[in-house]
């Protein structure tokens, strides 16, 4: 039978573990949903439910650790499960799909053609959700729908709904960031956590977006070093070394008076790859971890197997980082992990995963450092550029955005004892790029789908999905465009920069990773879309100083609540100061000193002479093709001597008002490359020889 | 709307800019070649030109980039997603995998504008059995065999051979920069092609010199192969027209009509080398105007914005005499 509480019991508990959600119909309205979901289960045969969306995983997590009963009776999963292809357990004649909230309609109604084809049409699907944006939705995608929302509401009820949701479960500690598992609550003596902060071969960052935490919670970002990059990868079988970009640990956490309850989260984030090289690397993996039988993933779709290769270098990470949280200096084990997580993601696959994760764990210790050489980093495989980049108005706010964060500080690089704090410019400058999209290019369309007349009309105007702003997004490489490439720091600092960035945009669930296949390029990738809550940065701050009169976003408005400008690096005894406080006086100030970008181009050298040098530009739309001579005068010494044919570099023209006096600045920018090492080269040139299958001699 | 041209009806299409050239040929019943890109926006010309004419992308059979300069090939990635049937075919200044190979590591994915990633998924790609997606253009190489017959005139043998040998001294030397900068150079290794179709054929100069003695024009001439050649009576000008490219005249008729594009980073087509081509043709097009300069406050010297022209020209396989449009800012010079 199964237990069952009662409406009362369950809306104390939603009350409880919920109390930043102010709404009480809507807060109620989780645990509601959830009664719901079990009531169909119960009596009316549904056995798959699905979870639409991440932020609702996570809501059911919570409330299910505050006492809330699991839904029994049925096969719980959240959609990406889907993504692994069809497979009998998940076909049901009855499906429910539960949602948080719903705007517009789209994803439903994609989803729905994705479960039909699931089920080859054999299937009734239910839709269920907390609330509905009545302003927003699109009554044609809806209509066809089974749907019911507890609730419907104006725009803006619908948009505090999410954003206090987010606030909710960063201080819960419950990251909504990944599909991964994330640990099991660990907790430390403050000496102890002290003690994991100071450790060498890892840079730590308090990546605590504005908006989020109090002054007991917060998050870090600990990242390793080059070397210690290095050292994990070499432990790991190369076929899957070489597909990772970068990775990381998150670090979610509390603090008391005398101890610290922390939760981590390994993150891996891979480079694009092509499908076959992809199962070449999940074949590697499989014989060292001698599970090549456990899991069916030959027939997965590429972005499933994506996220399984992704898994075992987060097992990798996870078994490098854990001994080191906790006191015992223990291995990791399947109940170091948040089951329901793992169980939400994986469905009745979990015990294999969970098998898995302790293999991989295991084949990671038993391999020591530099067992495995680091080949040559081969990196072919490109997605197609973000759409989104080609828009005038976005690459305006890209430029002035990277001179603003050039003037206004960017984050430095921490030493050992050392914490390094983002800042309100560089934090916001990231989630902003996505608000600025959501602004200025999704809402707009949101209007023009809601004008449109029918579902077969919408397919008609959508028949390249690609061209739904929700589905466009930016890769990491692309958000580099954002850091100033004089930035002090390493290469490899400047590369982490980025990421940090991404962090808090992350928790704030304005930047969503998701990965995408592309079928023309048959590459799988990893990129950066808006959230549903990207409204909270929608106004970039160069657009701050134009107009007094403008609306500040609610995370430039943070300041004036105490979030520090400008980025900081301090002593770790120093970790929870607040750091210098500052006001959207000094903001707009700090704004209207840096100006505005006036021209903006990309340039590549073509000739070089004792004065000058001779360049092709290229506005950062490609719309506009000029060749320039440029005085080398513009340029600090130490650049000059970058200068060659073929140098590429970025000339931006500033404005300035100062006392009402305009001032011109130009600003040449070389770009620096690294040094070709034959070595590497040498090594490159055979994996690439054999990934072409070719067996003509190189000449390099 | 432009018209598509009929099935018997030759198209040689020469889209310029300021910086940027591509030419579209139509190879005969429907099916198409672009060689060469140049991107507006985000949008490879070639594309938003066939996309205008309602042209299928699967109806591209070939694409080619002549050699390694961006005004040559930036936007091939594109075009090559939009018509992923087609066969890639990229002179072999290097071979393919080492030029993988020098970018691979890059963390500037922008360099080479996509062209490596998009020469790997080609590589990967078979466009009908047994033919693969990717293959190194040198000279003697058909391109095209049917109502059109396209051969390569270059890159010579020699001309490879000695390419890959002073790139690798160059990546030997650890100068990342020396090594792109001499890729950049290898106008030696431009394909330049010879469309025969019906009466009269068509050479398609791509961007090689005169210079240096061995791998030029010269070079193409003392190929055995190429003494029987057809003569040309419609000129892709080589070189936007330079006076370091004239040895292609024993290749053409007396009087052919003639298509240049501008390169404004060297100032080309200079007036003296307008007047010696309008010597020379029956009738000279040029795809975009030349170039102009206006001086900023700091001392530098910035072009105006480049414009983008098509010369289109077309004839039917059994006649020899084109109709040529000149699509403004192209224009013909009288």
């Amino acid at each position: 039978m199964t237990k069952r509480l009662s409406r009362a019991s369950r809306d104390t508990i939603c009350d409880e573990v919920l109390s930043g959600i102010s709404d009480a119909e809507l807060r109620r309205g989780i645990g509601r949903l959830f009664a719901e979901a079990q009531r169909l289960v119960d009596d009316e045969d549904v056995r798959l439910v699905i979870i639409a969306a991440r932020r609702l995983a996570c809501l059911y997590q919570l409330l299910v650790r505050a006492g809330m009963p699991e839904l029994t009776g049925c096969l719980l999963v959240s959609n990406r499960i889907l993504e692994t292809g069809k497979r009998p357990e998940l076909q049901s004649a009855r499906t429910l799909v539960l949602d948080d909230s719903v705007v517009v309609g789209t994803t439903l109604a994609r989803l729905d053609d994705e479960l039909k084809d699931f089920a080859d049409g054999e299937t009734t699907v239910l839709y269920r959700a907390v609330c509905l944006d009545r302003d927003q939705r699109a009554d044609f995608l809806l209509d066809p729908l089974d749907f019911k929302a507890l609730h419907e509401g104006p725009s803006h009820q619908v948009e505090t709904f999410s954003t206090e949701i987010v606030k909710e479960l960063f201080l819960n500690q419950i990251p909504f960031i990944t599909d991964y598992p994330t640990s099991r609550h660990v907790p430390l003596a403050t000496a102890e956590w002290e003690a994991y902060l100071q450790q060498a071969g890892w840079w730590f960052a308090d990546v605590t977006a504005p908006l989020l935490g109090d002054e007991n919670c917060y998050s870090i970002a600990q990242v390793p070093t080059g070397d210690t990059y290095e050292r994990v990868l070499s432990r790991i079988v190369p076929e899957a070394a070489n597909l990772v970009d970068a990775f990381k640990v998150r670090l979610y956490v509390r603090e008391a008076s005398e101890s610290v309850d922390v939760v981590a989260v390994p993150l891996a984030m891979l480079a694009p790859i092509r499908p076959a090289a992809l199962d070449e690397a999940i074949s590697a993996i499989c014989k060292t971890i001698d599970s090549e039988g456990h899991l069916a993933w030959r027939d997965w779709k590429p972005k499933a197997k994506h996220r399984l290769a992704q898994l075992y270098i987060t097992g990798c990470v996870f078994a490098e980082a854990w001994p080191k949280l906790t006191s015992s200096g223990s291995v990791p084990r399947r109940d170091d992990l948040e089951r329901l997580q793992v169980l939400l993601y994986f469905g009745d696959e979990t015990d294999s995963v969970l098998d898995i994760f302790e293999a991989v764990v295991d084949a990671y210790r038993a391999t020591p450092a530099g067992t495995y050489g680091l080949s040559g980093s081969v990196r072919l495989d490109q997605p197609p550029p973000s759409r989104l980049l080609v828009q005038p108005g976005l690459q305006e706010i890209i430029w002035d955005t990277r001179e603003l964060i050039a003037t206004q500080g960017i984050p430095t690089e921490p030493s050992q004892g050392e914490l390094t704090k983002l800042g309100l410019v560089f934090a916001h400058s990231f989630s902003s790029l996505l608000g600025f999209v959501n602004r200025e290019y999704e809402m707009p369309q949101r209007e023009k789908i809601r004008k449109l007349r029918s579902r077969s009309e919408y397919d008609e105007h959508f028949r390249d999905p690609d061209i739904r702003i929700l589905r466009q997004g930016f890769t990491m490489q692309e958000l580099t465009s954002l850091i100033p490439d004089d930035a002090p720091g390493s290469a490899w600092w400047k590369k982490c920069l980025v990421s940090l960035g991404v962090d808090a945009g992350n928790d704030l669930g304005i930047i969503v990773p998701v990965t995408q296949y592309h079928e023309g390029r048959d590459v799988v990738y990893r990129c950066y879309r808006l959230g549903e809550t990207a409204q909270l940065a929608d106004r970039p701050l160069v657009e701050v100083a134009v107009d007094e009169t403008v609306i500040l976003d609610p995370i430039t408005r943070s300041v004036d609540s105490g979030y520090p400008l400008q980025p900081d690096t301090v002593a770790l005894k120093d970790r929870r100061s607040p750091g210098r406080a500052t006001s959207l006086k000094e903001l707009r100030e700090a704004v209207r000193n840096f100006g505005r970008v006036e021209l903006r181009y990309e340039g590549e050298v073509m000739g070089v002479s004792e004065r000058r040098f001779d360049a092709r530009l290229t506005s950062p739309t490609g719309d506009d093709t000029r060749i320039a001579s440029f005085s080398i005068n513009q340029l600090p010494p130490e650049e000059v001597e970058k200068l060659g044919v073929g140098s590429r570099f970025t000339w931006s023209m500033i404005v300035r008002d100062r006392r009402g006096a305009r001032g011109r600045e130009s600003l040449v920018r070389i770009r620096s490359e690294p040094p070709l090492e034959p070595e590497k080269l040498q090594e490159a040139a055979r994996t690439i020889g054999e990934l072409l299958g070719d067996d003509r001699p190189t000449s390099g | 709307m432009i018209v598509q041209p009929a099935a018997d009806e030759l198209e040689i299409t020469l889209l310029g800019r300021g910086v940027g050239e591509c030419v579209v040929v139509h190879l005969g019943d429907g099916e198409w070649m672009v060689v060469d890109s140049y991107q507006l926006g985000g949008e490879p010309a070639a594309r938003t030109y066939l996309t205008s004419m309602g042209v299928d992308p699967a109806a591209v059979k070939v694409l080619i980039v002549t050699h390694f300069h961006a005004d040559h090939y930036r936007g091939m990635d594109l075009l090559h997603d939009w018509c992923n049937s087609a066969r890639l075919m990229v002179t072999r200044a290097l071979r393919s995998e080492t030029f993988y190979t020098l970018y691979a590591d890059d963390p500037d994915s922008t360099k080479f504008a996509g062209l490596q990633s998009a020469m790997l998924r080609a590589k990967n790609r078979s466009v009908a059995p047994m033919t693969p997606g990717l293959r190194d253009l040198k000279a003697g190489q058909i391109v095209h065999d049917g109502a059109v017959r396209a051969v390569a005139l270059s890159p010579t043998e020699h001309a490879v051979t000695v390419s890959c040998e002073e790139i690798a001294a160059a990546i030997a030397a650890r100068d990342r920069p020396d090594v792109t900068s001499r890729l950049m150079k290898d106008n030696r290794c431009s394909v330049a092609l010879h469309l025969e179709a019906g009466a009269s054929a068509v050479l398609l100069g791509a961007d090689l010199e005169d210079d240096p003695a061995g791998f030029g024009w010269q070079a193409v001439l003392n190929e055995p192969d190429h003494k029987h050649l057809t003569p040309c009576n419609l000129l892709k000008v080589p070189h936007h027209g330079s006076d370091t490219s004239v040895g292609w005249d024993a290749l053409v008729e007396d009087h052919p009509w003639m298509l240049v594009a501008p390169y404004w980073s060297s100032a080309l087509p200079k007036p003296t080398d307008v007047a010696r081509l309008r010597s020379r043709a029956r009738a000279l097009y040029q795809a975009a105007p030349s170039v102009g300069f206006d001086e900023d406050e700091f001392g530098n010297s910035v072009s105006r914005p480049a414009e983008t022209g098509i010369v289109q020209a077309r004839r039917r396989f059994t006649e020899t005499d084109w109709t040529i449009e000149a699509l403004p800012p192209a224009f013909l010079h009288g």
